[in-house]
């Protein structure tokens, strides 16, 4: 009997073909410095062969996961989409996440016009504002916490 | 170790271009788990997984590798392989010496 088709694991635990590019292209359109950006996936490289961490990709959308604790995660986005389809791979990693048994994902920036891209995805994500160390420096940027 | 990989490939064939990346992924692979037997972690790339066709996001990922091994065995900061232009031949030939040369000199500092 013919198997029915599966669609590929969403996960990686390696930034290769599709997956580095989506993050180059989403970490220079942040940084516009091809040597942060060297910079910054030599850290990704890292953090990946960290037990714990994990990508996974949704369309041109590419989530770090790290796990924080048993059923508690942050994420950090990549993304070389429109906000339309950002937002759906958002709600698609939501789903994804839950599946797996996370109960809780953290997610930080300290751009205001993501609380707008948060509310449309129709989730239930809880907004604060915070101080995060960036770059050796405490800054403020909102957290978004969203909790199943 | 097997050097004529890396060192004779021909600009333009995609069968030596493909034997390299082996080779090179290969010897990336054995250095990276050297310095991790040394309590040393550096960044690891899927390098022997290259598009021919589209190979700046390999050089990215290659030259992260080259950097972190280079510093993890004190060694001179590598000249920066991602600046070449593998359309062109004479430069093409170029970056497979330096490269070439980055690997000897990792391969002197491990002691293998």
């Amino acid at each position: 009997m013919p198997m029915p088709p599966t669609s590929p694991s969403p996960e990686k635990n390696e930034i290769s073909g599709k997956v580095l590019n989506i993050v180059r292209n989403s970490l220079m359109s942040e940084t516009k410095d091809p040597a942060e950006v060297q910079k910054l996936i030599g850290s990704l490289g890292l953090l990946l062969q960290q037990p714990g961490n994990k990508l996974i990709q949704f369309g041109n959308s590419v989530f770090l996961v790290m796990v924080k604790a048993p059923g508690e995660v942050e994420v950090h986005t990549f993304s070389a989409e429109t906000p339309e389809n950002l937002i759906q791979n958002y709600v698609k990693g939501a789903a994804y996440l839950q599946k797996i048994g996370v109960k809780k994902i953290t997610t930080y920036s300290d751009n205001p016009a993501f609380q707008k891209v948060a509310k449309s995805t129709g989730l239930p994500v809880k907004i604060n504002q915070t101080v995060k160390q960036q770059g050796g420096e405490m800054k403020p940027v909102y957290e978004y916490v969203l909790e199943f | 170790m097997n050097m004529d990989a890396l060192s004779m490939v021909r600009h333009g064939d995609v069968d030596s271009l493909q034997a390299f990346i082996f080779e090179n992924g290969v010897q990336h692979k054995t250095f990276a788990e050297e310095l991790m037997d040394r309590g040393t972690v550096i960044p690891r790339f899927p390098l022997m997984d290259a598009n021919p066709n589209d190979i700046e996001d390999w050089l990215l990922a290659h030259q992260v590798e080259h950097q972190a091994m280079a510093s993890a065995l004190n060694l001179s900061n590598p000249v920066n392989l991602m600046d070449t232009n593998w359309n062109d031949e004479a430069s093409f030939y170029d970056w497979v010496n330096t490269h070439l040369s980055l690997h000897q000199q990792i391969l002197s500092a491990i002691g293998i």
